[in-house]
């Protein structure tokens, strides 16, 4: 079986495995910011702030 | 403020879209930075479902603009510094250097990243193969690691597992719960696989 010490670097992504890049949460705290959020309304509606995305 | 937004839309089928916008704008335009692919992603999709156009321009400007600002998973500072204690941390995003300046200030608490690596710095986005060769290159060049030694750790299948399959990288899947968007189990594989990086780095603590 593989032992992860038999690696000496790890490569990250960043937004998604180290940084909650989910994109809904994004915009709930920009539509907080902005008070004005249109596009998103309808599902921010719905959202459990979970959606993570990767970048 | 729904009366501005004709067509309703879900939470899947707009984080669905963004993606599927995203992709579109990075394949097509490899050295626009971030912040300035979200900006214009979100232009599209404003489009798409009919908001306010002038409205839309400058929500657009802000949205790109806040990539900074978020914030990092409850277990990733404390389970980074661990795993800095066993092995060189470089990171492969494709952010810009500008935006990932603001997020390794919630990041490196107690260490410093080895190496980072964006697509403003290669001049094309994952999962495009340049970016991982670049980074193969770069840790050869500046630790003599060897690409064995590698061990590619991200959410996403589809854009950092599946290059690692292709070049025949080790690779960790960080499972986060409630991942939406690369977690198609169909799409790679993948050497270790746990649902946080805290598990990751408790692995590692017990080995």
């Amino acid at each position: 079986m593989t032992k992860l010490k038999a690696f000496r670097c790890l490569v990250f992504d960043v937004y998604g495995t180290l940084i909650v890049s989910d994109l809904d949460q994004s915009l709930i705290q920009l539509a907080l910011l902005t008070n004005q959020f249109p596009l998103l309304d309808p599902f921010l509606a719905n959202s459990k702030g979970l959606g993570n995305r990767t970048l | 403020m729904l009366k501005d937004a004709p067509k309703a839309i879900s939470r899947a089928q707009a984080l669905s879209e963004f993606t599927v916008v995203e992709t579109t704008i990075q394949e097509e335009n490899p050295t626009l930075i971030y912040p300035d692919v979200l900006a214009t992603a979100y232009g599209f999709l404003a489009t798409e479902f009919s908001v306010d156009r002038d409205l839309a321009a400058n929500e657009a400007k802000i949205f790109g603009g806040s990539v900074g600002k978020w914030q990092p998973f409850p277990d990733t500072v404390s389970a980074l510094a661990v795993l800095s204690k066993h092995f060189k941390l470089v990171v492969l995003s494709n952010v810009d250097q500008g935006s990932f300046s603001h997020t390794r200030k919630l990041l490196e608490k107690g260490f410093t990243f080895d190496m980072v690596c964006t697509a403003q710095d290669i001049g094309s986005y994952k999962p495009d193969i340049r970016n991982f060769e670049y980074v193969l290159k770069s840790v050869k060049e500046k630790f003599g690691i060897e690409r064995e030694e590698v061990l590619v750790t991200a959410q996403s299948l589809s854009h950092d597992h599946v290059p690692a399959n292709k070049l025949g990288l080790g690779s960790a899947w960080i499972d986060r719960e409630g991942a939406h968007v690369g977690v198609d189990e169909t799409l790679a594989t993948f050497t270790f696989r746990y649902r946080t990086l805290g598990e990751l780095a408790a692995a590692v603590e017990k080995e």
